[in-house]
C-alpha cells in the first residue's frame, strides 16, 4: 500500500485541521508534553537528535541538507541560541509549505518547540513569505496564540522549567530571504542580502548568535517522526532518502497539487497521481525541484524515480520538490527567458555575478524570442550562466545559471531554430 | 601577542603565516598581489565584488581571498587557470554598465578598474545592450559623484557605518537597480567624509574642488603635515608646478592611520585667496603702500632699536601665531626676548593665566594619538571633540567600539557615534565643580592620596551624583585610563582650576592625560619660549604681559606674527588695542581691510604649505615639513626674513643647527621627569568669572581654513554663519 499524507498532511482532510483541538484530537503536542513532563534536561535533548539523525530526515529547503547533523553543529554552551523556521517558501513551482501553514500549522510549532528544545534554543521565529499575508498569515498568528493560550509556549512551560518563546515575522516578498542568511539579515530588520560564509548560522546567526534555519516541512515532520519512530520513518522512501515528501506539482497535468508520498516512488507514479498529462499531451520536460534545479527531458524523468539520489544521478536534483511539467509543444526559449527574468528582477545585487550576469542572461534570451539572436549568443549565453556559476556569496548564482545551462544543452536545436527563424518557435 | 606560524603554499611556494586571518590579508603582507575591489584593511569584509577569488585545492568553487581565513596546510592557487577565469569573469561583468569615460574621468590613472581592465579585462565587449546610467547626487561642496561609475563595492558605505559611525551612504535598491545614495535628498557632511574619495576604487566619488582641473599623472607628491590642529596628520599635497591641487592622506599608523580630515584636506584652497598678501605694505604720509623688502625691514628695525633703548621695554606686545613653525618661534622669541622686550604670547584663545606659574614645561599629553584606540576608560572634559581635532575624535571611537567606557563632562550635547557611558550635562560656571565632583569621588578609594589642604578643598564640595562616581571608578579600575581636555577648557575662565583638577585627578587615579591644544604648534611655541613667563627650554624669566593683558592695553609698538585679529578669541579687544597702539606691524600671509587701514608695516609670511619647518604635535612628536611651493617664488623665506629682521636690529645672529634635535632631546628628557604638580592655583578667577560662549568652528581655525571656498560652503561652516547672525 503507498504511504499517503503520513506526516505533514495526516491531519488535513479533518474539517478545521488547523485548529489546536483538532490538532490535539489527532495526537498533536503528546510528544512536546512527553519532553516536557519527562526529565528535560541535556540527555533528553542529545535523544532527539539522535532520534532525528537516525530517521535520515533531510532538510526539505532544497538542498537535502540531514537534518539531525544540522541540529547537531550547534554549540553546547550557555549564550543565548535561535531556531528559524524557514517559511519563506518562493522557489517558483513550490507551494507545500503554504499548505502546511494553512492546514497543519500547529505540527510547525510542535516541531519547532521540539527542535528548539534538542537545540536548546529558546527563542524561536517563524519567518512567512510577504506574500503569505492574507491567507496564511492570519491563521499562523492564529495557532500561536492558541499554543500560547494552552501553555505549550513561553517561559517554564508546564512547569518543565523549559522555555521557547516563539514569534511569526512576515517578510516583504523577496525571493532572496529564503536563503538563509539572508533571511537572517531581513530578520534583523536589514536588506536581505545573504552573508558570506562561513562563518555558518551555526556559530552566527540571528544577532551573531548561533542559529539553526529549517524549512516549514523539515519542521513540521518531526513531532510524527518522535511519535511514530525512526523505523517507521525509515520505512518509508529509499535508504538515503527516507520518509515522505511534498511534492507540488504543476504545469502541464490533469491534477496540479500537493502530494505528499514516500521518496523514491517513480516519476511514472507520481505523474499518475496529478492525474496524468493534461489533454494526454505528450511529456516534453520536467523541472523536478523547484525552478533552479535542471531541466530533465522527458525520456530521462520517465526513468527516475522522485528521491535525491536518482535525480542527481540523472542530472538534475529533488530541491524543494517541486515538480514542473512540461507538455510536448511548449517553447523552451520562451520558458527559459521567463525563468531567466525571476532570477534578473529576484538577486539581490551585492555580488557583481549576480547582479551584472542576470540581466545579461535575460537580455540575450530577449534577443533571441524578439528574432535578433545570432547562433554566438548561444555560446554566450553558456559562457556568461559559467562565469556566474560558482562565483557568487550564495547558492542564487547557481540558481540563476542551472536552467540556462540545462535548457540550452537539451534543447540547444529549438534556439537555434528560433534563431534561424527570426524568432519563429518550432513548437508553435 | 604573536599569534602561531602555520604553513600555507601558494602558487607552489610554501609559506608560513600567522593564522587568524584572511587569505589577502597574508598576501598582502607576502607581497603577491590578488586582485580586490571591495576589500579594504581598515573596512570589514563585505565579499562582495568577487573579484579576488582564488584556487583554493579541496574547494570545488573559487574562493574570495578576502573572506578565506588561511588554516594550516591550505595550498592556494591566485593565478591557476580557474583562478584567473573567476577573476576575468568579475571584471567582465563589473566593465558591461561601467562607462567608457576614462578619458574624462579624474580617476583616470589612478583607477584600481582601469587598472585591473588591463590586466584581466576583455579586449572588446561582448555586451551589446544599452549600459545602465545612473542619476548623480548632490552630496554637497566637497564630493564628486558620478554614481554611472559606481561598481557598488559598498566600501563607502561601510566607511560610514565603521569609521565615521555616520552611516550617510548606503545602498538602495535591488539587483541591477542597486544604487548608492543618501537615500532622501542630503548632502554628506561629516568631518572625514573626504576619506571615501581615496576609499571609492573608481571614479564614483571623486573632490570635487579637483574635478576636471588637472589629470593625477601630472601631478607630483610632496610630503607634508597639516598645520590645522594639535594631531599633526601627515599627508601628501599632489601639486603642478607651483601650485596644490589636492590633498590625500599618507599613512602614519601611530597618528591618522589611513585617514585625513576634511579640514586637512580642504583648507589649502585658502591659500589661494585673492587677499593674499605679496609684497610689503609700509604706511607712509598715512597711506599704507607697497614698499620693498629692504624698507619694510629698515623700518621695523629702526623702530625696534628705537623702543630698545628705551627705559620702559613694556611699550612692545609681540603676539605670535600657534600654528607656525618651530625655526619661526624660536627666531621670534629670540628677537623680542633679545631686544629685552618680555611681551611675548601665542595663548591669544585663552583667558585664564592664573595657573601660568603652574604650567607644565609644554602641555601634557602623555600619549600618542593611536594609544588612545587601547584605552579602556576615557573622561573627556570640555571639548566639542569631533570638531576640534577629527582625528583624536576617530581614535577614541575606535576604543568605544573596542568597549572602552566614555565619559564626557560638558557644556554641550554634540552627536557622537560611539556608545557614551555618563554625559554630564555642564554649563560653563559648573565645568570645574564637576571635574572636582569626579576627583572628590575617586579620592575617596584611591590608591594614591592627596595632600590634605586639597582634600580640604574637596570636603568642602556638595557629595558627588552617580554619574561622578560611575566615571570615578571607571577611571580607577581600568589600568589604561585616559583624561581628554578640549579646547574649551583652555578657553574657559577657570582653565588654570580644571588643569590642576586634571592633574589632580590623573595623580589619584593613575590615569594618563592629554591636553588638546589651539593651532599646529603650541607645543613648539612653548619650547621656544613664546610665552611671556618662560625662555626657550622651558628656562624661567622675568615675567611679561600675557595675551589678554596685552590686547587690554595700548602699546608702542604692537607685533602681529601669523595671526588675524579674527584668531583672537578677545578680538575686539586686540582690535582696539591695534588702532590705540603707536606703530601695528603684521606678518600675515593676507591682508584685510581692517589691518590695511590699521597696520604701519606688513610682511608677506609663506604659509605653511609654502614653507619649510617643524611642528610638534600635542603628543610632543616633531614632524618635519619642507615645502618649497610659491606663489611669490621670490620672496625671502619666513626665516630668511625673521633674520634679516634680526640683522637689522644689530643682535648676534643665532643658531639655528641643531635646534630640531635639541628640542627633540629636550622633550624626551623632561618627558619623563616633569611630575604633575598637586596644586591648585592660589588665585582662581573667580571675579572675571566671564563665561561668554566659546565655541570652537570646525571651519574657523585659522586664516587659511577660513579662507577655503570648499569649506566654507559645507552645512558646518555656513551653520556657523546663521549661529553668528
Ligand atoms: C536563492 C535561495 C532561495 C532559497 N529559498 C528558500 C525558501 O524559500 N525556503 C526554504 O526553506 N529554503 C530556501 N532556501 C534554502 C535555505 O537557504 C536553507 O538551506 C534552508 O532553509 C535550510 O532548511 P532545511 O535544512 O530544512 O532544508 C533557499 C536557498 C537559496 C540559495
Ligand atoms: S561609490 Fe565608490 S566606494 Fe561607494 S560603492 Fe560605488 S564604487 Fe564603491
Ligand atoms: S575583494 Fe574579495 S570579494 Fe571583493
Amino acid at each position: 500500500m503507498m504511504h499517503e499524507n503520513s506526516i505533514c498532511f495526516s491531519n488535513i482532510n479533518q474539517p478545521e485541521s488547523w485548529k489546536i483541538e483538532n490538532y490535539m484530537a489527532s495526537g498533536g503536542y503528546l510528544q512536546w508534553k512527553k519532553i516536557l513532563q519527562g526529565q528535560p534536561g541535556d540527555k533528553a535533548r542529545q535523544k532527539i537528535v539522535e532520534i532525528i539523525k537516525t530517521s535520515g530526515l533531510r532538510g526539505r529547503g532544497g538542498a537535502g541538507f540531514p537534518t539531525g547533523l544540522k541540529w547537531s553543529f550547534m554549540p553546547k554552551t550557555t549564550e543565548q541560541k535561535y531556531l528559524v523556521c524557514n517559511s519563506d517558501e518562493s522557489e517558483p513551482g513550490t507551494c507545500h509549505d503554504r499548505e502546511i501553514l494553512k492546514l497543519n500549522p500547529h505540527a510547525v510549532i510542535e516541531g519547532m518547540a521540539i527542535a528548539g528544545f534538542a537545540m536548546d534554543a529558546t527563542v524561536g521565529y517563524n519567518y512567512v513569505r510577504g506574500e503569505f499575508i492574507k491567507d496564511c498569515y492570519p491563521i499562523v498568528e492564529f495557532a500561536l496564540q492558541e499554543a500560547y493560550t494552552h501553555n505549550l509556549l513561553g517561559k517554564n512551560i508546564l512547569g518543565s522549567g523549559v522555555n521557547f518563546d516563539l514569534y511569526n515575522f512576515l517578510g516583504a516578498g523577496a525571493y532572496i530571504c529564503g536563503e538563509e542568511t539572508g533571511l537572517l539579515e531581513s530578520l534583523e530588520g536589514k536588506q536581505g542580502k545573504p552573508r558570506f560564509k562561513p562563518p555558518f548560522p551555526a556559530k552566527f546567526g540571528v544577532y551573531g548568535m548561533p542559529t539553526t534555519v529549517n524549512n516549514t516541512q523539515t519542521l513540521a515532520s518531526v513531532p510524527k517522526i518522535i511519535e511514530q519512530g525512526t523505523e517507521w520513518y525509515k520505512s518509508m522512501g529509499t535508504d538515503k532518502s527516507p520518509g515522505t515528501n511534498i511534492f507540488s506539482v504543476t504545469g502541464h497535468v490533469n491534477k496540479p497539487g500537493n502530494y505528499e508520498l514516500p521518496l523514491g516512488i517513480p516519476f511514472a507514479d507520481l505523474l499518475e497521481r496529478a492525474g496524468g498529462m493534461l489533454d494526454n499531451k505528450k511529456l516534453k520536460a520536467v523541472i523536478p525541484g523547484g525552478l533552479s534545479t535542471k531541466v530533465l527531458p522527458g525520456d530521462v524523468i520517465a526513468d527516475c524515480t522522485m528521491d535525491y539520489e536518482s535525480l542527481a544521478s540523472a542530472g538534475s536534483a529533488l530541491g524543494t520538490g517541486a515538480v514542473v511539467v512540461i507538455a510536448e509543444g511548449t517553447c523552451m526559449v520562451e520558458l527559459l527567458k521567463r525563468s531567466s527574468r525571476f532570477y534578473y528582477v529576484e538577486n539581490c545585487g551585492q555580488c557583481t555575478p549576480c547582479r551584472e550576469g542576470t540581466g545579461w542572461l535575460y537580455r540575450l534570451l530577449q534577443k533571441i524570442t524578439q528574432g535578433k539572436g545570432q547562433e554566438s549568443d548561444l555560446t554566450l549565453l553558456v559562457d556568461v550562466a559559467n562565469r556566474i556559476e560558482g562565483n557568487t556569496i550564495c547558492a542564487f548564482g547557481d540558481a540563476a545559471a542551472w536552467p540556462v545551462q540545462s535548457f540550452i544543452e537539451h534543447y540547444y536545436s529549438e534556439f537555434e531554430y528560433m534563431i534561424n527563424n527570426h524568432g519563429k518557435s518550432i513548437a508553435a | 601577542m604573536s599569534e602561531p606560524k602555520i604553513t600555507i603554499t601558494i602558487d607552489d611556494q610554501e609559506y608560513k603565516v600567522n593564522s587568524g586571518q584572511m587569505l589577502i590579508e597574508a598576501t598582502d603582507q607576502l607581497g603577491i598581489h590578488i586582485p580586490r575591489f571591495c576589500y579594504h584593511e581598515k573596512l570589514s569584509i563585505a565579499a562582495n565584488c568577487r573579484m579576488c577569488l582564488v584556487e583554493v585545492e579541496n574547494s570545488t568553487n573559487a574562493l574570495p581571498a578576502c573572506a578565506t581565513e588561511v588554516s594550516e596546510g591550505m595550498v592556494v592557487k591566485t593565478t591557476s587557470e580557474s583562478a584567473e577565469l573567476a577573476q576575468q569573469a568579475t571584471m567582465e561583468f563589473l566593465l558591461i554598465n561601467h562607462p567608457l569615460d576614462c578619458p574624462i574621468c579624474d580617476q583616470g590613472g589612478e583607477c584600481e578598474l582601469q587598472d585591473l581592465a588591463y590586466s584581466h579585462g576583455r579586449n572588446e565587449s561582448r555586451f551589446e545592450v544599452k549600459k545602465r546610467t545612473l542619476p548623480d547626487d548632490n552630496l554637497g561642496p566637497l564630493i564628486s559623484t558620478d554614481m554611472t561609475r559606481c561598481i557598488l563595492c559598498t566600501r563607502c558605505v561601510r566607511f560610514g557605518t565603521e569609521i565615521a559611525g555616520l552611516p550617510e551612504l548606503g545602498t538602495i535598491g535591488r539587483g541591477e537597480s542597486s544604487t548608492i545614495s543618501t537615500f532622501v535628498e542630503k548632502t554628506v557632511d561629516h568631518e572625514l567624509s573626504g576619506n571615501m574619495i581615496d576609499i571609492c576604487p573608481v571614479g564614483a566619488l571623486n573632490n570635487k574642488p579637483y574635478r576636471y582641473t588637472d589629470r593625477t599623472w601630472e601631478l607630483d607628491q610632496i610630503e607634508s603635515v597639516s598645520p590645522h590642529d594639535c594631531v599633526g596628520s601627515n599627508m601628501f599635497l599632489h601639486v603642478k608646478g607651483d601650485k596644490i591641487k589636492r590633498i590625500v592622506p599618507k599613512a602614519n599608523p601611530e597618528i591618522n592611520e589611513v585617514w585625513i580630515s576634511d579640514r586637512d584636506r580642504f583648507a589649502f584652497d585658502g591659500i589661494y585667496s585673492d587677499d593674499r598678501l605679496t609684497v610689503p605694505m609700509l604706511r607712509k604720509n598715512g597711506v599704507l603702500e607697497e614698499a620693498t623688502w629692504e624698507e619694510a625691514i629698515d623700518a621695523f628695525s629702526k623702530v625696534l632699536i628705537t623702543l630698545q633703548n628705551k627705559k620702559s621695554k613694556n611699550g612692545v606686545a609681540a603676539l605670535i601665531s600657534s600654528s607656525t613653525a618651530l625655526n619661526e618661534q624660536y627666531l621670534y622669541a629670540y628677537l623680542m626676548r633679545s631686544l629685552g622686550f618680555n611681551n611675548i604670547d601665542h595663548r591669544i584663545r585663552q583667558i585664564d593665566f592664573t595657573g601660568d606659574s603652574l604650567d607644565p614645561i609644554f602641555p601634557n599629553f602623555d600619549i600618542k594619538p593611536h594609544q588612545i584606540e587601547n584605552m579602556k576608560s576615557i573622561l573627556i572634559i570640555g571639548s566639542d571633540l569631533r570638531k576640534e581635532t577629527p582625528l583624536i575624535a576617530h581614535w577614541v571611537k575606535k576604543a568605544a567600539d573596542q568597549g572602552a567606557s566614555v565619559n564626557f563632562i560638558n557644556q554641550e550635547y554634540s552627536e557622537y557615534y560611539f556608545p557614551i557611558d555618563n554625559f554630564i550635562l555642564s554649563g560653563q560656571e559648573a565645568l570645574a565643580e564637576n571635574l572636582a565632583l569626579v576627583l572628590k569621588a575617586s579620592n575617596d578609594d584611591a590608591v594614591n592620596k592627596l595632600p590634605s589642604h586639597i582634600e580640604d578643598v574637596l570636603n568642602a564640595l556638595p557629595t558627588p551624583s552617580l554619574s561622578h562616581y560611575q566615571i570615578a571608578k571607571s577611571l580607577a579600575n581600568h589600568e589604561q585610563s585616559f583624561l581628554l581636555s578640549g579646547l574649551l577648557c583652555h578657553s574657559h575662565s577657570e582653565y588654570a582650576l580644571i588643569r590642576s583638577y586634571l592633574n589632580l585627578l590623573s595623580y589619584v587615579s593613575n590615569s594618563s592625560f592629554g591636553e588638546l591644544t589651539h593651532g599646529a604648534n603650541a607645543t613648539g611655541a612653548y619650547l621656544t619660549g613664546c610665552i611671556p613667563h618662560r625662555k626657550a627650554f622651558g628656562e624661567s624669566h622675568e615675567l611679561g604681559l600675557n595675551a589678554l593683558e596685552m590686547c587690554t592695553k595700548n602699546h608702542q609698538l604692537i607685533v602681529l606674527y601669523g595671526i588675524e585679529p579674527e584668531d583672537c578669541l578677545y578680538q575686539e579687544k586686540l582690535n582696539q588695542s591695534i588702532v590705540g597702539s603707536q606703530t601695528t606691524v603684521q606678518f600675515s600671509p593676507f591682508i584685510t581691510p581692517f589691518m590695511k587701514e590699521n597696520a604701519d608695516i606688513m610682511f608677506p609670511l609663506k604659509t605653511p604649505y609654502e614653507s619649510k619647518g617643524a611642528f610638534i604635535n600635542a603628543s610632543g612628536m616633531i614632524q618635519d615639513f619642507n615645502l618649497q611651493l610659491d606663489l611669490a617664488k621670490d620672496n625671502p623665506s619666513n626665516q630668511e626674513l625673521l633674520l634679516q629682521i634680526i640683522e637689522g636690529s644689530k643682535l648676534p645672529m643665532p643658531s639655528l643647527d641643531n635646534l630640531k634635535e635639541k628640542i627633540k632631546k629636550f622633550i624626551d628628557e623632561t618627558k619623563n621627569t616633569h611630575n604633575r604638580l598637586l596644586e591648585i592655583p592660589e588665585k582662581v578667577l573667580k571675579t572675571t568669572k566671564n563665561y561668554s560662549s566659546v565655541s570652537s568652528h570646525l571651519y574657523d581655525v585659522d586664516s587659511i581654513t577660513r579662507r577655503s571656498r570648499p569649506l566654507q560652503q559645507t552645512k558646518d561652516a555656513l551653520s556657523q554663519f546663521s549661529e553668528d547672525q
